[in-house]
């Protein structure tokens, strides 16, 4: 077991006559027993990092270091890591007891014995004794999906690499499966980075959350951290889900002008001095419906949730959602007049992204994923 | 001893076209050495006869000065009866030479494929080979064949020969083979058939003899077959008959000629009269045919007689032969219809080549040899000086008694002179598809010899004459 | 729906016609090749010919044998065959691998290349082979026909083409399961593989089996003969004994019926399916 560091890790791909750089000076220590998510939208180097530190692609610059080791120029199979790929990858010709055992033969010169109680083990632990003699194309999604994880756990490597395992998965089956591997991960205590395009499940299952767009890591930090507190714009639109209401305004000695007649006065406008324009950021369970106040919307839509409902306004260009009381149910096209509290404002950088003010209330009871 | 005889063309040149193709197109391309292998002392191509066995024998086979060296071990090819006539002759050889001869059996296409390939690489071939004379400028043509004028110069046996194969075998200035049997011509007849409907033999002479006395025989009994894959070869033996040739002195078609029309127009008047069957030779139904009486002649060749003797055992005594008929009374009435001839590779070094030459004449030039294959296998010699030999005389049990190989050694001295070429194939190939249709009555004779011609100059690129 | 019905069962009686019509044309000639190698030389020659088995098989198998020894062609050719499509697979593989999973420079110069060699004809090819096989003093051995051959480019190509359905997430899995570059191939993709290289086998195999001017050409002891050679050396020039040949190519069949029926379970399609969850 050992934690993982990542320094100045860049990636190129070089096709001939263009190249691309998939991953930019990535630097990132993960810590051992750490849960860490690499977050991002598809193509931003998030595959790219896991596929160089399992060893699958060569690093262009930079090291990778497993402990005090480093690993940089070490084979997928000098590594001592396991992946679990999106698609499972589970070997067609073998039964489910030959998968799992597979890399143990390969990788070490344990007994077959040996082998069969360690596959056993893992198999019970997982719940598929009875599957240990089928063949993979009889068995379905869920486990499938088992046996790929078992395949990875039967080695005890020092770290897991997940690459999107879920996303396969029925909705049903992978909030289930995203607890027990939760619990797996716990109980075992190895060292895991797991890739996903999906913030909720990164919220759900993150120790901490490294966000990255275009190749470049964003921000690392527990995912409330990120929630509250994101670096920039970027990360605050990723994260949180309905996302942030984002609009342009003006600024005027503290009072912020936007679309559709918003208006908003800041108590404190210290964060924005010599701005004259600035991005405001504000998250839908942050805005109230109130009877009477300075901004109006007018109502698209309302989706009812059950313990809530999504309001959906425009403001002038700007759609905005609102996360409101279940007992809020304005009508289509009504007009409705909102508020929120400044403490509850983002401000961003219009140019850079660069987050310029975050929460500053305390931390609140609702709830973070859906 | 059943006589089984040698091999004539004119039938089963299977897949042999195809492949030659091949390899002498293969040959252009990597370009053996040896331009002509005229007499020159065989340096050239280092591993030279990797094919011919252990060159044991006289020891430093220094470089050869005159050429009078002799090998002490050569190796030849044939295929079927041919290879073990030679057998026969090279146990004698031995018997009198210090010197081993191997004969190689082969079948007959195999040997071709074989022998071909190995004369294009310039390698490995044998140092004497049997060589059909339809073959001859074809291989002649490869420049892979030695020059054997000298020998047969010094030796002076080019007019022990019927004087109508040498063609076949040489060019303008050089011969490359010499001859060793050859096909006389003639009709054979079921006597018992003929006596039973009151057929003259005696009365034929010309192929409107043969339409009369045809008519004599009832529906289901045929005068003769014409094989529709082989009207061709019908058709070559008639062509040379009339002293024709297929393509003229300088090059030009001329199988549309005044001649091919006669021939042309008489084997459809032979159809017309329908006393012609049309089987497939060498078919189970033609065999058995000829087995029944059914049909009553088959103009061939001396070598059939071997066949009908192993095939047609139950037949022996009801035969006879009369020469083929002529287009006209007092018109010329030989042929000949296949025959065969030995060479030496021009890759075949010095040694072997005299050793070569010497067995060739041996086995070829003297009356000796040439009469135990006669008598054995049945191969009809080309060497003249044999036919004065008492065994041509002999009154034959199968032929009712008659001297029926007198009659062949007898057309045998008038075979007229025929140039084979490349292009037979293309010959044969045209003649076939257009006298079928001549015959389906698609076209008349002079559409279908017209055609014929004009198909052959457009695929091998000639003038019409 | 009922009309739905009468259509597919009129259909499923054409395709039953169409199969068992064609099942009929291709056994004929197979059973009178049977029949005819069980008749005595009279009989072949008689017409109409007899369409039931004689009784001479064996009387024409004993002459056929003191002809040429033509059981020793069969094994000949069985083992040539055999070896030659043993190495051949496990070449055509690696490279079709190679080819289909890897990154090299020139690569697909260099596959169009041998691509490209598919229209030499053997012909061309036949001469310059046997120039080096009779330098290098290889004439008149097996393994001068086995050796130029098994680089096949069909077979490459086969191979190449199938082996790029292999996902790659199937390799990356075994590498960090500590699989070296070879067991990739040989546990993983070739495996995989099984249907093609069931296929491949026949291919090659044929190939082989039907090779005639080449080692006809090489091959001079007439004990090392293989089937064709043979064959062609039973061919005479105005007698031909097609009892004989009839024998000769009733068993020469055999040992292919047996490569089929072996290989035949191999032909199971979909053996990638499950291995990915798509």
């Amino acid at each position: 077991m050992s934690g993982i560091t990542l320094t100045d890790l860049t990636k190129v791909y070089d096709s001939g006559a263009e190249s691309v750089v998939a991953v930019e000076d990535l630097s990132l220590s993960i810590e051992d027993g750490e849960f860490l998510v690499l977050v991002g939208p598809s193509g931003c180097g998030k595959s790219t990092t896991l596929r160089c530190i399992a060893g699958l692609e060569d690093v262009t610059e930079g090291s990778i270091q497993f402990g005090e080791q480093t690993v940089t120029d070490y084979s997928a199979s000098e590594r001592d890591i396991a992946m679990v790929f999106q698609n499972y990858a589970l070997y067609p010709h073998m039964t489910v007891r030959q998968n799992i055992g597979f890399g143990l033969k390969l990788s070490t010169s344990l007994p077959s014995a040996e082998i069969d109680q360690k596959v056993d083990a893992v198999a019970g632990m997982l719940g598929i004794t009875e599957l240990l003699d089928d063949k993979p194309k009889e068995l379905s999604g869920g486990q499938q999906q088992r046996v790929a994880l078992g395949r990875a756990i039967v080695r005890e490597p020092s770290a897991f690499l997940m690459d999107e395992p879920l996303s396969n998965l029925d909705a049903k089956l992978r909030a289930e499966m995203r607890t027990e591997l939760q619990e797996l991960q716990a109980n075992l205590g190895v060292t895991t980075i797991y890739v996903t395009h999906d913030q909720t499940e990164a919220m759900a299952m993150g120790d901490r959350i490294a966000v990255m767009n275009g190749g470049v890591l964003q921000q690392v930090g527990p995912p409330e951290d990120l929630y509250r507190h994101p670096v920039n714009e970027f990360v605050a639109d990723f994260i949180g889900s309905p996302s942030i209401n984002l609009l342009d305004a003006t600024v005027q000695s503290g009072t912020l002008s936007g679309p559709g007649g918003f208006t908003y006065t800041l108590d404190d406008s210290g964060s924005i001095e010599g701005y004259e324009r600035v991005r405001v950021g504000v998250r839908p369970e942050d805005i109230t419906l109130v009877d009477d106040g300075e901004n109006t919307a007018i109502v698209n839509v309302v989706e009812p949730m059950g313990n809530e409902n999504f309001c959906y306004m425009e403001l002038g260009d700007v759609e905005i959602t609102a996360r409101v009381l279940p007992s809020h149910r304005p009508a289509a096209g009504d007009a409705v007049p909102f508020s929120f509290p400044e403490e509850a404002v983002y401000l961003f950088d219009p140019d850079t992204g660069e987050a310029l003010k975050t929460k500053t209330d305390e931390a609140t009871d609702v709830a973070i994923s859906a | 001893m059943p006589h089984n005889t040698n091999s004539m063309y004119g039938r089963r040149r299977v897949l042999g076209g195809l492949i030659t193709a091949g390899t002498f197109a293969a040959a252009g391309c990597i370009g053996t050495d040896d331009p002509d292998g005229n007499g020159g002392n065989g340096n050239g191509d280092g591993n030279g006869n990797g094919g011919n066995g252990d060159g044991n024998g006289n020891g430093g086979n220094g470089d050869g000065n005159g050429g009078t060296e002799m090998a002490g071990s050569i190796e030849g090819w044939g295929w079927d009866v041919a290879a073990r006539s030679l057998q026969l002759t090279a146990e004698a050889y031995e018997e009198e030479h210090d010197a081993s001869v191997t004969v190689e059996e082969f079948g007959r296409s195999a040997m071709k494929d074989d022998l071909q390939t190995r004369l294009a690489s310039g390698s490995g071939a044998p140092d004497v080979a049997m060589l059909e004379m339809v073959d001859g400028h074809s291989y002649i043509d490869t420049e892979s064949l030695a020059d054997l004028s000298g020998h047969i110069e010094d030796a002076d046996v080019y007019d022990d020969f019927v004087p109508g194969v040498w063609e076949a075998l040489s060019t303008e200035d050089a011969i490359y083979a010499l001859p060793w049997d050859i096909g006389p011509t003639a009709v054979y007849y079921r006597r018992d058939v003929y006596d039973e409907h009151g057929l003259d033999v005696d009365s034929i002479e010309t192929w409107d003899d043969v339409l009369e006395e045809g008519q004599k025989l009832p529906d289901d009994v045929y005068m003769l077959n014409l094989p529709p894959g082989d009207l061709a070869g019908v058709w070559r033996y008639q062509f040379r008959q009339l002293g024709n040739n297929p393509f003229t002195d300088d090059g030009a078609v001329n199988i549309h000629d005044e001649d091919s029309v006669t021939i042309a127009r008489t084997m459809k008047e032979l159809y017309d009269a329908d006393i012609a069957s049309m089987l497939e030779g060498w078919s189970s139904a033609w065999f058995g045919a000829y087995e029944s009486g059914e049909i009553a002649s088959l103009p061939s060749a001396a070598w059939m007689e071997g066949t009908l003797r192993a095939e047609l055992p139950d037949t022996a005594g009801d035969w006879g032969v009369y020469k083929i008929p002529a287009f006209e009374s007092g018109g010329p009435r030989a042929s000949n219809w296949g025959g065969s001839s030995l060479m030496i590779p021009a890759q075949i070094e010095e040694p072997e080549r005299n050793r070569g030459w010497d067995y060739i004449q041996w086995s070829l030039a003297t009356e000796e040899m040439q009469m135990l294959m006669f008598d054995e296998f049945g191969l009809f010699p080309a060497l003249e000086t044999t036919y004065d030999n008492e065994a041509f005389d002999e009154e034959l049990d199968f032929f009712g008694g008659q001297a029926a190989r007198r009659l062949f050694a007898d057309v045998a001295q008038e075979i007229p002179d025929y140039r084979f070429s490349v292009d037979t194939p293309e010959v044969s190939d045209a003649i076939n598809t257009e006298f079928e249709r001549m015959l389906r009555d698609d076209i008349d004779p002079e559409e279908a010899v017209m055609a014929a011609a004009e198909t052959v100059a457009d695929r091998t690129d000639r003038e019409l004459a | 729906m009922r009309e739905q019905r009468r259509k597919d069962a009129v259909w499923r009686f054409l395709t039953y016609t169409f199969v068992l019509t064609a099942t009929v044309v291709m056994l004929v000639p197979l059973y009178w090749m049977v029949v005819a190698a069980s008749l005595p030389q009279e009989l072949f020659i008689e017409f109409p010919p007899r369409l039931y088995p004689g009784t001479s098989f064996f009387e024409n198998f004993t002459a056929l044998q003191e002809r040429a020894n033509f059981v020793r062609s069969i094994g000949n050719s069985v083992f040539i065959a055999v070896v030659y499509t043993v190495i051949s697979i496990l070449l055509c593989s690696m490279a079709g691998f190679a080819f289909a999973k890897y990154e090299f420079r020139f690569k697909e110069p260099i596959f169009y290349v041998i691509l490209a060699t598919l229209v030499l004809p053997i012909q061309l090819l036949v001469i310059p082979l046997f120039l080096m096989m009779s330098q290098i003093g290889w004439t008149d051995t097996f393994r001068a026909i086995i050796l130029p051959w098994l680089a096949n480019p069909i077979g490459i190509f086969l191979m190449r083409q199938n082996m790029q359905s292999i996902p790659d997430a199937l390799l990356e899995s075994a590498r960090m399961d500590g699989a070296t570059e070879f067991q990739l191939f040989y546990r993983i993709a070739l495996p995989a593989m099984r249907s093609s290289v069931a296929a491949l086998a026949i291919i090659l195999f044929l190939f082989q089996w039907d090779l005639f001017l080449y080692p006809l050409v090489i091959l001079e002891d007439a004990a090392n003969y293989t089937i064709p050679v043979a064959l062609a050396g039973l061919e005479g020039t105005q007698r031909v004994y097609y009892d004989q040949i009839m024998v000769a190519t009733s068993l020469a069949i055999i040992p292919l019926a047996i490569l089929f029926l072996f290989l035949q379970k191999q032909f199971v399609s979909g053996i990638l399916a499950g291995s990915l969850k798509e």
